[in-house]
């Protein structure tokens, strides 16, 4: 008994990214030598490792069967919000120079996206709101209050000191490292807390969990705090990456996040999959496309036509792949 | 040690201003298997829930080993090891066996992180001293329903249950399941485990049982030790209730045939039914829950894929029967579900009422709905089916009482005159008057020519309109009763006829 018969669509789900992934890579590789030149690797691997942390807050809130739309937004706004402390604090010309005020600044980013993800936690879990609209009016909220802070401006945060591409060891950025610390941290997590385990049962069936006794209102708080936390976080790390806050920062990465989610094998509909691999391969799988068709030099409005293809072709594939009901 | 584990002294409940539990009162003892029997809303589950702290009662209370138990939650329930096997069960489909069996009170290692060996090796030897033949490491979805509530079973056992309540727990189990299952059971009753055991099926109930109870509309009938078990006595007390509510009696005639059903199969609930229905005739379903009557009218009206058999109406025979279709041929389906399928919840009264005939009064070319012929067919409808509405514009469906909002679906579909009625559970949370006026509507119907089919689980109402009863159990016709022969046992009699060839 239980012998396991998976769908071929199943089978495609799990495995194709990863087909889909090598092909790519040697496509591109065969078409442009540099594509495949460590300097490319590393920049490669610096520019997901952003994404790749909101990712892992996206994927608490959809193992639950939520959804998280004001995910871009959120970084925008912490980091603007960081941003302007650090021109307050820096405004007698000092840089920054410690890595505590490094840490401080990331804090404060980060605690101001866990403020947001609350917003959000609070009206989805105890006024059964729906996610979906939930998070679009905070998407709405956060950047109308990201512009009105800072007047609409750019703050710039490299003549502060705070950038990030010159902090790396062994030749490999520090934002890659903080993003493996956090896949690996918050894999356990998931896996092996009881908050987590749980969690994926909620995100199956919610109304058996209720009659167990599992506190379903607080785990999906919980999951949109986590999400907006870690969205907070990667904001700041965009900024340090781009040298500054620009109104338009993380605009639409929401379409970038839930997707890569999706590619790595974590449903829309709750309680399917993990954050290793989860969580890496469709982000590098998105991210790779775009940077080889940059070497190719193709047309920037490409990439957008080919992003949406990817995204459609991955949502068609969990919903075909959904058997239950849908929500 | 006191005498009974659990009593529960004179429990109330209501649900919506209805009260549905009348003062019960049950004691159980450890080392025994405490059957309850009763018909459909009857009142049985209701009580389970409130033991298993599902819903709290309204008064009442309860003594666990003589102190005093008041559960809030599932989860106090399970804090005093009181499990709770439900009808429809509690299992996450994406998660494996072992992880569900722990789920609510999960292992934690060293370093306190959950610990997934221990749950594989804890979890595995305990299905195997279960004598189950199930992997801790399969996933609940690639299961088959009957190991899947061996799994629910198990994970009962492993908190140390010392009451078990369970809620018709065979209705998706083989004959060898149900014997491990039985089997289980009383070897649970030999540990000293309470318990209660809740079924249609008496044969089983009978087998199984040391003492029996029946409820019967919210209150306790009575209790039989098992040596004074005795099917017609049980039988008797689960349907002598008196008629309550006198019928509406209108002359009619019957005609020819309108419906013929041959042999129709919808697996897995219907496994061949074959009918007669005539013009001008009222024709009664009755059954006992998971009997598959709603089953078999979804199958021939289209709504579920019909999977064998025939269907001849009219003269005409239909191959691939689909809810437009039959429609378009002039039967209606009213469904069970008024509040999810019957009705537009939060749409106004006449919108709702002008639902189905929206296409007919429609302009040809464009497809306009002139509001004037809507205002006259819907105030029509209102007065002739006495719809209590202030203003049927701003008044929505879901602010109206049970009885009025089954009108408004009755209404909807006399619109169109049809040659044939499906309803199912015509009159569920509909109160007594605007019952009798509901019946008064679906004999007028039949009085002007069209077939009526019925399904219901109140076995005295379709006493009180039929002029036919089909008796379904385990997804076939076991009898039929013609009017005039209409008798409570000879009926339940039938009804109870699956357990049988079950068993």
């Amino acid at each position: 008994m239980g012998k396991a018969r998976r769908s071929p669509l199943e089978f495609a789900l799990k495995y194709g990214v990863y087909t889909i992934f090598v092909v790519i890579v040697i496509i591109f590789g065969l078409s442009n030598k540099n594509f495949l030149s460590t300097s490319n690797i590393l920049l490669l691997l610096e520019q997901s490792a952003p994404i790749m942390i909101g990712v892992i807050g996206m994927t608490f809130v959809m193992m639950d069967g939520g959804i998280d739309i004001s995910a871009g937004s959120n970084m925008y706004l912490s980091a603007a919000v960081s941003a302007l402390l650090m021109t307050r604090m820096t405004a007698d010309g000092s840089l920054i120079t410690s890595a505590w005020q490094y840490i401080l600044f990331m804090l404060v980013s980060l605690c101001v996206g866990a403020l947001i993800g609350f917003f959000n936690g609070l009206m989805i879990s105890r006024f059964r709101i729906v996610p979906f609209i939930v998070t679009l009016i905070t998407t709405s909220i956060a950047r109308g209050l990201g512009m009105f802070f800072t007047d609409m401006k750019l703050i710039i945060v490299n003549n502060m000191g705070f950038k990030f591409n010159d902090k790396s060891f062994l030749g490999i950025s520090l934002l890659v490292y903080i993003a493996v610390a956090l896949l690996i941290l918050f894999h356990c997590v998931l896996r092996y807390t009881t908050y987590g385990c749980q969690l994926k049962a909620q995100g199956n069936n919610h109304e058996a969990a209720q009659k167990l006794g599992i506190n379903i209102t607080r785990n999906t708080l919980i999951s949109y705090v986590l999400c907006g936390a870690l969205c907070g976080l990667a904001g700041i790390m965009l900024a340090g990456q781009s040298g500054g806050v620009p109104t338009s920062l993380a605009e639409g990465y929401e379409f970038i996040i839930i997707p890569s989610a999706v590619l790595g094998g974590i449903s829309l509909f709750g309680g399917k999959g993990s954050i290793l691999p989860g969580c890496i391969i469709g982000n590098l799988l998105i991210n790779t496309i775009v940077n080889g068709l940059t070497m190719m030099s193709a047309n920037p409005y490409v990439y957008t036509i080919v992003r949406g293809v990817i995204i459609f072709i991955a949502v068609m594939v969990d919903s075909l792949n959904y058997k239950g009901e849908i929500r | 040690m006191h005498e009974y584990i659990l009593e529960m002294q004179d429990i109330r409940k209501s649900f919506f201003g209805v009260e549905v539990l009348h003062g019960v009162s049950l004691q159980f003892k450890a080392g025994e298997v405490y059957g309850l029997v009763g018909e459909n809303g009857a009142g049985k589950s209701t009580l389970m829930n409130i033991i298993g702290g599902v819903f709290p009662a309204d008064s009442g209370g309860m003594l666990l080993n003589g102190e005093k138990y008041k559960p809030v939650t599932p989860r106090d329930a399970r804090d005093a090891r009181i499990a709770f096997i439900h009808q429809e069960l509690n299992l996450f489909s994406n998660l494996t066996v072992a992880e569900n069996l722990y789920i609510d009170q999960l292992p934690k290692n060293a370093i306190q992180a959950v610990d997934y060996k221990h749950m594989r090796r804890e979890g595995g030897e305990r299905l195997k001293s279960l004598g189950l033949d199930i992997s801790p490491n399969a996933l609940v979805s690639d299961l088959p329903m009957g190991i899947r509530q061996t799994v629910e079973i198990a994970k009962a056992l492993l908190m140390n249950a010392r009451i078990i309540l369970f809620d018709e727990p065979t209705t998706s189990l083989s004959q060898k399941e149900k014997e491990y299952l039985f089997a289980t059971i009383r070897a649970l009753k030999e540990s000293g485990v309470a318990v209660v055991y809740i079924s249609h099926i008496l044969e089983d109930v009978f087998e199984l049982c040391d003492r029996v109870s029946v409820l019967r509309d919210g209150a306790l009938i009575g209790t039989r030790e098992r040596d004074e078990l005795n099917k017609d006595d049980i039988v008797s007390m689960m349907v002598g209730r008196k008629l309550e509510h006198a019928y509406p009696v209108v002359e009619k005639e019957i005609g020819e045939v309108l419906l013929t059903v041959k042999d129709v199969q919808a697996p897995p609930m219907v496994k061949g039914c074959s009918l007669e229905l005539r013009r001008g005739e009222v024709l009664g379903i009755f059954g006992l829950m998971g009997a598959g009557r709603t089953e078999f009218v979804r199958a021939v009206y289209g709504i579920d894929p019909l999977k064998g058999g025939s269907i001849l109406f009219d003269g005409e025979s239909i191959q691939k029967p689909a809810p437009k279709d039959c429609i378009s041929r002039g039967i209606a389906f009213i469904s069970e579900d008024r509040r999810g399928e019957g009705l537009l919840m939060p749409k106004p009264v006449d919108d709702n009422l002008i639902l189905a005939k929206i296409d007919d009064i429609a302009t040809p070319m464009m497809k306009i709905v002139p509001n004037a012929v809507v205002d006259k067919l819907t105030d029509i409808s209102i007065q002739e089916l006495r719809i209590r509405v202030s203003n049927k514009k701003l008044q929505m469906a879901t602010n109206l009482s049970g009885g009025n909002q089954q009108k408004v679906v009755v209404g909807k579909w006399l619109m169109l005159e049809p040659k044939m009625l499906i309803m199912d559970e015509p009159t569920r949370g509909v109160d007594v008057g605007a019952k009798y006026e509901i019946y008064s509507l679906i004999l007028d119907l039949a009085k002007r020519g069209s077939a009526v089919l019925c399904i219901s689980s109140e076995m005295e109402e379709l006493m009180g309109i039929c002029d036919r009863i089909l008796i379904m159990a385990n997804g076939r016709f076991t009898g039929e009763v013609h009017k005039g022969s209409f008798d409570p046992k000879t009926i339940m009699n039938y009804a109870l006829q699956g357990g049988e060839e079950n068993g």
